[in-house]
C-alpha cells in the first residue's frame, strides 16, 4: 500500500491540526474508501490520546528544590569573594589546606565506610555538614541531625575518618562507598577545574569529612582534588591551593562521576 | 498566566527577583515534568531533569528575547536537557524492534505482521506502560519531537522554531515517529484496537 504514503502523512498532520481545507477534503475522500488508512487514522488518534492525556502530577518537592537551588546560587553569586588565578594563599586558606590534607590522608585509609540507611525525606539543601562529629573513633559521637544511622558493623576505628558524607539518601545518590574516584583516564586537572569552577573561599575550617576525592592527571602526575560538602555547597581543595566553592551541584558532580 | 503576566514575571526575574521565578515554575512544572518523564522513562530521572531544566532556564533567561513563546523556549530546554542526559547515560532503548518476527510481513504502515489472534489483541489495551515502552524504543530525537507535539501541544512551526528545523522536517519526523511507535506497539502486543479490528474484518493488503 505504498500508494497510501501520501495519505498516511496527511493522517498524521490532520491530528495535529496542520491540514489545509483542501488537504482535509482530499483525505476525507480517501478515508471513505480505504479501510487500512481508516485503521491507521484510528491508531494514530489512539496514540495521540494515550500520549497527551492523563498527565502526572509532578512531585511537590520539585518546585521547592528548584527555588532552593536558585536562591542558593544567588547567594553564592553575591558572596563571591575573589577569583583565584594564581593568588597567594591566605593564612586562612593555609589552615583549610592543612585540614584538608590531614583529612584526606586519613580518609585514604578508611574508604569502606558505613552504609547509610535510606532516608525518606528529600533534603533540599543537601546539607550534611552536621555529620562532622562522626569523625570520632568508634562512632561514639554523632552530631544531632546528622546523617542516618550507619551500619555499625562497618564502623571500625580504621574507618573513623571515613568520608562519611558520601553516605547519603540511597534513593537519590549513587553508591558512594568508593569515596575515591580515579578520573585520571578521563579528565585532566584543568578540565576538572573548569567543571568545578574556581571561586575562592576564605574558609576557617572545612568539614572534618570529605565527600569524596577525585584523582585527575596533572601533566601526567596524579593530582587529588578533595571535595567537601558544606552547608549544601560543594567545596573543594587542591594540594597546592586553598579552598574553592564548586560551581556545580552535588547532582552534577555525581553525574560527572557516573558518566 | 497570560502572556503579559508571564512577560512581567520574566522582567522581574531579569531585574534580580529570584523569587518571581517561582510563578513560572508553578505554571510549567506539570508539563515540564511530564515531558521529562516521557523522555527519560522514569520518575527519578524526570524529576532531576525537570529541576535541571528549570535552573538552566533561569540562568538562560537573559537570552530569552520573547520572539517566541516562553513555553516553546522552555520546552526546548527541557527536551535538550533530557536528550543530553540520555546521551550521557548512553541509554539505549529498553525495548527494540529487533525481536524476531515469525513471518515478517509488513502492513502498509510498516508494522510487522504478527500471528496473535485479533481477538486476543483486542483485549489488550493501550496502557501507559506500553506507550512508554514504545516511546523508549524511539530515538531520543524522535521522542523529543513527538512529545513536543503531543504533550506540549506545540504547532509544527513552534517545534521548528524550538529545534531549529524546517517545518517540513518536523512534519515528516512526527509522522515517522508515530509510525514507528505504532509498529512497536503492534510488535509488543499492545496495538490499538483499531488495527486489530480492521484486520479482523478485512485482512491485510498484499
Amino acid at each position: 500500500m505504498s500508494g497510501c504514503t501520501y495519505f498516511q502523512e496527511l493522517i498524521s498532520r490532520v491530528l495535529d491540526g496542520e491540514l489545509s481545507p483542501d488537504e482535509q477534503e482530499t483525505l476525507n475522500g480517501h478515508l471513505s474508501g480505504c479501510t487500512e488508512c481508516r485503521a491507521l487514522y484510528q491508531s494514530f488518534r489512539a496514540l495521540s490520546g494515550a500520549l497527551s492525556g492523563d498527565l502526572e502530577e509532578p512531585p511537590e518537592r520539585l518546585r521547592y528544590a528548584v527555588m532552593a537551588e536558585l536562591r542558593r546560587a544567588e547567594i553564592k553569586k553575591k558572596n563571591r569573594l575573589s577569583r583565584p588565578g594564581k593568588v597567594l594563599l591566605s593564612a586562612a586558606a593555609c589552615v583549610a589546606l592543612i585540614v584538608g590534607l590531614s583529612i584526606g590522608s586519613n580518609a585514604l585509609r578508611a574508604r569502606d565506610a558505613e552504609l547509610a540507611a535510606p532516608q525518606d525525606s528529600f533534603v533540599l539543601a543537601g546539607s550534611n555538614f552536621a555529620a562532622s562529629a562522626r569523625s570520632l573513633p568508634n562512632g561514639e559521637t554523632r552530631a544531632a541531625g546528622a546523617l542516618p544511622e550507619a551500619a555499625s558493623e562497618a564502623e571500625t576505628p580504621a574507618a573513623a575518618f571515613d568520608t562519611a558524607a558520601c553516605t547519603e539518601e540511597a534513593d537519590t545518590m549513587m553508591d558512594m562507598d568508593a569515596a575515591v574516584f580515579d578520573l585520571s583516564g578521563r579528565f585532566t586537572k584543568e578540565e576538572l577545574l573548569d567543571f568545578l569552577g574556581c571561586t575562592y573561599v576564605d574558609l576557617r575550617e572545612l568539614p572534618s569529612q570529605a565527600l569524596c576525592r577525585l584523582i585527575v592527571s596533572d601533566g601526567g602526575a596524579p593530582c587529588t582534588v578533595t571535595v567537601y560538602e558544606l552547608d549544601g555547597e560543594l567545596i573543594y581543595t587542591l594540594p597546592d591551593r586553598g579552598a574553592y566553592l564548586a560551581d556545580c551541584s552535588r547532582a552534577e558532580l555525581e553525574t560527572l562521576l557516573r558518566g | 498566566m497570560t502572556r503579559e503576566e508571564e512577560a512581567a514575571v520574566i522582567r522581574r526575574v531579569g531585574e534580580g527577583d529570584v523569587n518571581a521565578f517561582e510563578a513560572l515554575v508553578a505554571a510549567y512544572e506539570k508539563n515540564v515534568y511530564n515531558l521529562a518523564l516521557r523522555m527519560t522513562g522514569n520518575a527519578q530521572d524526570a524529576e532531576d531533569m525537570a529541576q535541571e531544566a528549570f535552573i538552566k532556564a533561569y540562568n538562560s533567561l537573559p537570552s530569552f528575547r520573547g520572539d517566541s513563546k516562553f513555553s516553546v523556549w522552555l520546552y526546548r530546554i527541557v527536551s535538550n536537557v533530557c536528550l543530553d542526559f540520555l546521551r550521557r547515560q548512553n541509554r539505549r532503548p529498553t525495548a527494540s524492534l529487533s525481536v524476531e518476527d515469525e513471518d515478517g510481513e509488513e502492513t502498509q504502515f510498516d508494522v510487522p505482521d504478527e500471528s496473535q489472534s485479533p481477538e486476543l489483541l483486542l483485549e489488550r489495551s493501550l496502557t501507559r506502560d506500553a506507550v512508554q515502552r514504545g516511546l523508549l524504543s524511539l530515538s531520543g530525537e524522535q521522542r523529543q519531537i513527538l512529545l513536543l507535539r503531543e504533550i506540549q501541544g506545540l504547532s509544527y512551526e513552534e517545534i521548528a522554531q524550538a529545534l531549529d528545523l524546517e517545518t517540513g522536517t518536523v512534519k515528516s519526523r512526527i509522522f515517522r515517529a508515530r509510525k514507528r511507535l505504532c509498529a512497536f506497539l503492534l510488535r509488543d502486543g499492545n496495538i490499538p484496537d483499531s488495527i486489530a479490528s480492521s484486520r479482523q474484518g478485512g485482512g491485510l493488503p498484499s
